[in-house]
């Protein structure tokens, strides 16, 4: 059975094919590799990420919300004029700040990392495809290839890539 | 004695003998004459897929990279084709002998074929001398 190759294709032919074969996976694939994550795929990581990050610390509280447009109320119809009450306002508002989710946003080097992290793991887990995918110069689409975003993003809230965030 | 080929570096072909540079052999028993293009088949599948790698992911490569892949292709693709090597010996069990330009080994080839048939043609004499002699 293992010989069949070696009596439909002359012996030279599948020895260009092992040293090409060699090419892609140490020369060739590496390149491929480092561009699409660097030119492609940390960015639309890191672009997904930055817009989960802004809609969760944006998240809206009625209860903060409704005592500040309490406070607004008081400013605009002239109350805070009143002794007293102006003081009261800005406790109120300072203490309405103190109230304000104070969860940090990420910074793009934390996304980066994630990110990088997120494209390494999922080229590791793609394996043998991406070679295939380099050696055909793209005639060749793997599934696994054309799912790799998606790849990325689960792998970018796996606790593997997270745990960087952390320490960082 | 008859020389049909000589290049002066060792390599020659007379009406008995075949000589490189570190062997000799005769011609009387070689049946078959092989030129191997081994080297063409095994630059044909890399020096087109550099080729084709440098042409379909042109977008994440600078053209630096695309210049020396094409180039590397092609001299891959040039060199698979120069290279040649020539193989002697009886039918089906021929052996290499020589590794050389193609255009080398193919006057190689067609001397010994030369040799061979100017011997064949002075054994068929021999021969009718020898049946006119018995005559």
């Amino acid at each position: 059975m293992f010989d069949l190759p070696f009596k439909l294709f002359p012996p030279a032919l599948l020895g260009g094919l092992a040293i090409y074969g060699a090419v892609t996976v140490l020369w060739l694939q590496p390149i491929v590799e480092s561009r699409m994550a660097e030119k492609h795929l940390i960015p639309q990581c890191r672009a997904v990420l930055h817009q989960k990050d802004t809609a969760r610390v944006q998240q809206p509280d009625p209860e903060r919300d409704a005592a500040k447009m309490l406070l607004r109320v008081f400013k605009e119809t002239g109350m805070d004029q009143l002794p007293g009450v102006s003081e009261s306002l800005e406790l109120g508002e300072k203490i309405l700040d103190a109230k304000n989710p104070k969860r940090l946003r990420r910074s793009s080097i934390v996304h980066a990392s994630i990110c990088a992290c997120a494209v390494d793991t999922s080229f590791e887990e793609v394996g043998w495809a991406m070679t295939l995918y380099v050696a055909s110069a793209r005639s060749h689409v793997p599934a696994s290839i054309r799912q790799l975003s998606h790849t990325i993003q689960s792998r970018a809230h796996s606790s593997r890539c997270t745990k960087l965030s952390a320490n960082q | 004695m008859t020389t049909y080929f000589d290049n002066r570096r060792g390599l020659s072909v007379t009406d008995t003998t075949f000589s490189t540079r570190y062997r000799d052999e005769a011609l009387a028993p070689i049946q078959s004459v092989l030129v191997g293009r081994e080297p063409l088949w095994m630059s044909l599948v890399t020096g087109i897929g550099l080729v084709l790698f440098a042409r379909q992911f042109h977008d994440l490569l600078f053209w630096h990279e695309q210049a020396i892949l094409f180039a590397l292709g092609a001299a891959i693709l040039a060199a698979g084709y120069s290279i040649a090597n020539l193989k002697v010996g009886q039918y089906l069990h021929e052996k290499t002998v020589l590794w050389s330009s193609i255009w080398t080994i193919n006057k190689i080839r067609r001397a010994i074929k030369s040799a061979k048939q100017s011997a064949i043609g002075t054994q068929t004499t021999l021969l009718i001398d020898g049946a006119n002699s018995a005559d």
